[in-house]
């Protein structure tokens, strides 16, 4: 088999905005390597990728492992000798708020979406500066300048996390230049397995109400913009936070 | 990128610049592109330039300060090209000139252009497009001067900020008929102009001194402003409004975003 033309990283894609982004990818005709601890999950979103014509690679492991992270990157590697774009997109939601949110918990929430967002940085940024060229895109929230609240899943603690990789995406757009750009992603509500419980609990019409566009966000609304900062070119967006939500935060 | 949908586009400012080559690129993707300016010899030129053979695009001469001009101009667009569903604000002046010695007269001419024609022209085109059944997609040219403190810009970066400002409120005005409203931020675009002032012996200090700022080390193509506004114009931007793209290769980092 000779090796893909393209080749793209995408964590936490066994689900929602993951999977979503890693099929617009395959169909953009990226070879697609997939993160997440959920395994079998991971196999549907693989087989997806396939579908779609492009070879998949599912690895299943935490983002939150810096020597984990370092050992599936080596296997991108040796299966495909690049890495063209990463799209750092594990995330977990938080509800707790500070009254009731555990050291652990808080260590938790941000070590999955900063250091998980650092640790394949880390692990690919070598290969990308080599190439000359690479593509880092990294999922924010519109909750790390809104603070959250009662019509989103999360509080704090993931607001703080969510703020952290818009610095880390600032910072690197500025360690990684010229060659590799680094944008962030802030969507707004999404129906996805995560927001789920939340949008049954609030009511969709309730929460729709405060979004001008008059609907909730799909992942595919996510992975849209995804694909154009990943394939656009040439591209001179770096450090930019995109907002994609539908107007609900100007609103 | 996907196809636009197959309504036409309205471009203003579109003889020269930005607006020009966006105007190219719609009508190289057989969009059908209305191209409007006040310099009418221009226009004419810049739509004979820009439309392939058998293309569609027309050239429209209005000035965006003039409420008559615009109500003709969207007429007529809409007579000539079909219903309308993108408009890009493309109009602009940007003079430079210190704040002590701005006149009056500067100041209302820049914010004329740069401001209240978005106003005027945005409203005609949403007008029309809620009476063809709604839907479209506005993007407005901003600038990151609306958020940059450069001396001799205190016009034009106002007109800038109040252009963010009116994308979110129309956004949210407008959504309910399904039309988006975007801005695009470009920073220093690398036109011929200024690729000419950078050739000279202190233009060349000065161009270097602003490629040290730029983490991407170099100024925006005109192709990199318009691939963006393509995608904003286009379906995979359907759940973006009211959002701002900056696109300046990094060079306002640091800065305090207007919100």
């Amino acid at each position: 088999m000779s090796a893909p033309a393209r080749v793209a990283v995408v964590t936490g894609a066994a689900r929602g905005i993951g999977r979503a982004t890693a099929v617009a990818l395959a169909r953009g005709g990226f070879a697609t390597a997939l993160v997440d601890v959920r395994g079998l999950a991971l196999e549907e979103t693989a087989a997806l990728v396939r579908e779609a014509g492009m070879e998949a690679l599912a690895l299943e492991g935490d983002v939150t492992s810096f020597a984990g992270t370092q050992h599936l990157a080596a296997r991108v590697l040796a299966a495909w000798a690049r890495v063209d774009v990463l799209v750092n997109n594990a995330g977990i939601s938080q509800p707790k708020g500070l009254l009731e949110i555990t050291e652990r918990e808080w260590d938790r929430t941000i070590d999955t979406h900063v250091k998980g967002a650092f640790n394949w940085c880390k692990a690919v940024a070598p290969t990308m500066l080599a190439q000359r060229a690479g593509r880092i895109v990294n999922m924010s929230s519109v909750s790390a300048h809104t603070g959250a609240g009662t019509a989103a899943v999360s509080r704090s603690a993931y607001c703080a996390a969510k703020a952290g990789i818009l610095g880390l995406t600032r910072g690197l757009a500025k360690e990684l230049a010229p060659h590799v750009t680094v944008n962030a992603i802030c969507p707004g509500l999404i129906a996805t397995d995560l927001t789920a419980g939340m949008i049954a609990r609030e009511g969709a019409e309730t929460l729709v109400r405060s979004i001008p566009l008059a609907r909730l966000g799909t992942p595919e609304d996510i992975a849209q913009v995804v694909v154009f900062l990943a394939t656009v070119t040439p591209c001179f967006m770096t450090g930019e936070v995109i907002d994609v939500d539908g107007g609900q935060w100007v609103n | 990128m996907g196809e636009l949908t197959d309504r036409a586009v309205l471009v203003t400012g579109a003889a020269s610049g930005i607006g020009r080559a966006l105007a190219a690129a719609l009508a190289g993707r057989g969009t059908p592109v209305v191209l409007c300016d006040r310099d009418a010899a221009g226009v004419e030129a810049a739509a004979r330039a820009v439309a392939p053979p058998g293309g569609r695009a027309w050239a429209l001469a209005a000035d965006v300060t003039r409420p008559d001009d615009i109500a003709r101009l969207v007429e007529r667009a809409r007579r000539d090209a079909g219903p309308l569903g993108g408009l890009v604000n493309c109009a602009g002046i940007y003079p430079n000139t210190p704040f002590l010695d701005l006149t009056a007269e500067e100041w209302d001419e820049v914010l004329a252009v740069n401001l209240r024609g978005p106003f005027l022209v945005t409203q005609a085109v949403a007008r029309r497009m809620i009476a063809d059944g709604g839907g479209g997609s506005i993007v407005n040219v901003s600038s990151t001067a609306s958020r940059l403190a450069r001396p001799g810009i205190a016009h034009y970066g106002a007109s800038k900020a109040g252009l963010n400002q009116l994308t979110a409120v129309t956004a949210v005005e407008l959504a309910p008929h399904g039309i988006r409203v975007n801005a695009v931020l470009p920073g220093v675009v690398g036109t011929e102009r200024v690729h000419a002032s950078a050739a000279t012996g202190e233009g060349r200090v000065e161009h270097e001194a602003k490629l040290a700022r730029i983490p991407l080390a170099r100024l925006a193509e005109p192709a990199e402003v318009v691939s963006v506004i393509l995608f904003l114009l286009g379906p995979e931007a359907a759940y973006c409004t009211g959002a701002l793209f900056t696109v300046d290769g990094g060079f306002t980092l640091g800065i305090p975003s207007a919100r």
